[in-house]
């Protein structure tokens, strides 16, 4: 049994962050072994990245400048992660249609300018919370606030065009997209509530991501599994002898309406 | 946490919009997943549509038939609120069945779009851009019959046409052709 004072929020987190770790590298290894990481490699390189990166971390010790550098020096990096992820979750969406591949394309596109110019608005309630204790973190935090929220915009454009068309996805792609969605939504909230309280509730916000993060792994963990291979969502649009008769019905219309309005 | 319980009301609306688009995410999530259900076509109202059914929409939705009635003899404003009232469920009744073969043959496009092997964005956008079109038009027929209920002078307002909603439909059937016996073609 653990002494009565070990439930406090640093060793939640901590102990969520072991967690995390586990899980993390586990999927990440069953996705290397069982050849799926050729096709979710980004995914597969961040669980390993962000598991390794916690590991890293614990070994150094808290509150001094190499903590703060390491820290600092990984924060481009993973923000490439985030933006490498969104863009495979797009890629796996949207492989098995070539008709619909470049105005996905042109949706996606548009859709980040429109993300980047929300999130810039938004950006004012964090600013408005005025000067901090640690500028130089609160600037990081509002940044990678941005960051999340405008990948967080985009997958729901994303989402949107999916819907639109409709797309059939593979299993794990939608699950790729659904926990990316949530991960980038949590994080964009949690940062927001920092930004807006102050570096005093790090403790809190940071554990309830953690738990966050730990649900979406582990439902990765046990839903994605191996795919058939082959053209995944699609399914034949039409039932022949229903399209050959309405292929006729549809002839016979149109050659009305070509020869012009009746009276 | 104190630092949390400090601000409640920051906090509460946080919570609210979190929870506010954590449904959100939870609805295009399961929206996604039954795709294949709700693509279902109803062939019927496919195979049905012909948009000379809906050449009545623009004389029903015109003027003449009101001012030829308001120069009969014995012509009484009761007599013309209720031809009004009239003529405004008639066409009611022709747009929500307009509406709904549109959203049949649109689905039917989009998803024919979708399984095209080869690319096709012009095609793409201009559905998207059909699409838009008939909802914006339908909005304002619609308006407009809604105004014309109101005790207002409607008159004054530009008279809307439902050609456009006509056209749509029609383009949008002509496109289901041509797709279809592309897949047919290549099948």
């Amino acid at each position: 049994m653990p002494p009565e004072d070990f439930w406090n929020w640093a060793n939640l987190s901590r102990l969520l962050e072991g967690c995390y770790v586990a899980v993390s590298l586990a999927l990440a290894a069953r996705l290397l072994r069982n050849g799926m990481s050729r096709r979710y490699g980004v995914l597969t390189a961040f669980l390993a990245f962000s598991a390794l990166t916690l590991i890293g971390f614990y070994f150094l010790p808290r509150r001094t400048n190499l903590y703060a550098q390491v820290y600092f020096a990984l924060v481009p990096l993973n923000w490439g992660f985030y933006f490498a992820l969104a863009y495979e979750a797009y890629r796996r969406a949207l492989e098995d249609h070539p008709g619909i591949a470049t105005a996905g394309r042109w949706v996606v596109s548009g859709g980040l300018v429109l993300a980047v110019l929300a999130t810039s608005v938004t950006l004012l309630v964090d600013l408005s919370a005025g000067t901090q204790r640690f500028p130089v973190l609160f600037a990081v935090h509002v940044a990678e606030r941005a960051v999340a929220t405008t990948i967080t915009l985009l997958l729901a454009v994303l989402t949107g065009f999916l819907l639109y068309f409709p797309v059939l996805l593979r299993r794990n792609s939608l699950l790729l997209v659904t926990g990316l969605t949530l991960y980038f939504l949590g994080k964009a909230l949690l940062l927001l509530l920092r930004n807006l309280l102050g570096p005093a509730t790090v403790e809190v916000l940071s554990t309830v991501n953690q738990g966050l993060n730990l649900v979406i792994v582990s439902l990765w963990f046990l839903r994605i599994a191996p795919e058939i291979p082959g053209p995944g969502g699609r399914r034949p649009t039409v039932p022949n002898e229903q399209a050959e008769e309405m292929l006729r019905r549809l002839g016979r219309l149109n050659e009305v309406l070509t020869r012009g309005p009746g009276r | 946490m104190q630092a949390l319980l400090a601000h409640p009301n920051v906090v509460a609306a946080v919570v609210a919009l979190s929870a506010l688009l954590l449904a959100a995410a939870v609805w295009g999530h399961r929206r996604l997943r039954t795709a294949h259900v709700r693509q279902q076509i109803d062939w019927k109202t496919v195979q049905s549509f012909n948009g000379e059914y809906y050449r009545p929409l623009e004389r029903i939705l015109g003027e003449d038939d009101q001012r030829f009635l308001e120069r009969l003899p014995g012509y009484q404003p009761e007599i013309g609120g209720e031809f009004r009232k009239q003529r405004r469920e008639i066409a009611s009744r022709y747009l929500d069945r307009l509406e709904r073969e549109f959203r049949q043959l649109h689905l039917l496009a989009r998803t024919l779009v979708r399984d095209l092997e080869h690319d096709r964005p012009e095609l793409a956008v201009a559905l998207v851009r059909s699409g838009a079109e008939f909802r914006w038009n339908l909005w304002k027929v619609r308006l407009r019959l809604t105004l014309a209920a109101l005790p207002l002078p409607v008159s004054a307002l530009r008279p809307v046409s439902p050609r456009g909603l006509v056209e749509a439909a029609v383009w949008t059937q002509a496109q289901i052709r041509v797709l279809h016996a592309q897949a047919a073609a290549s099948a």
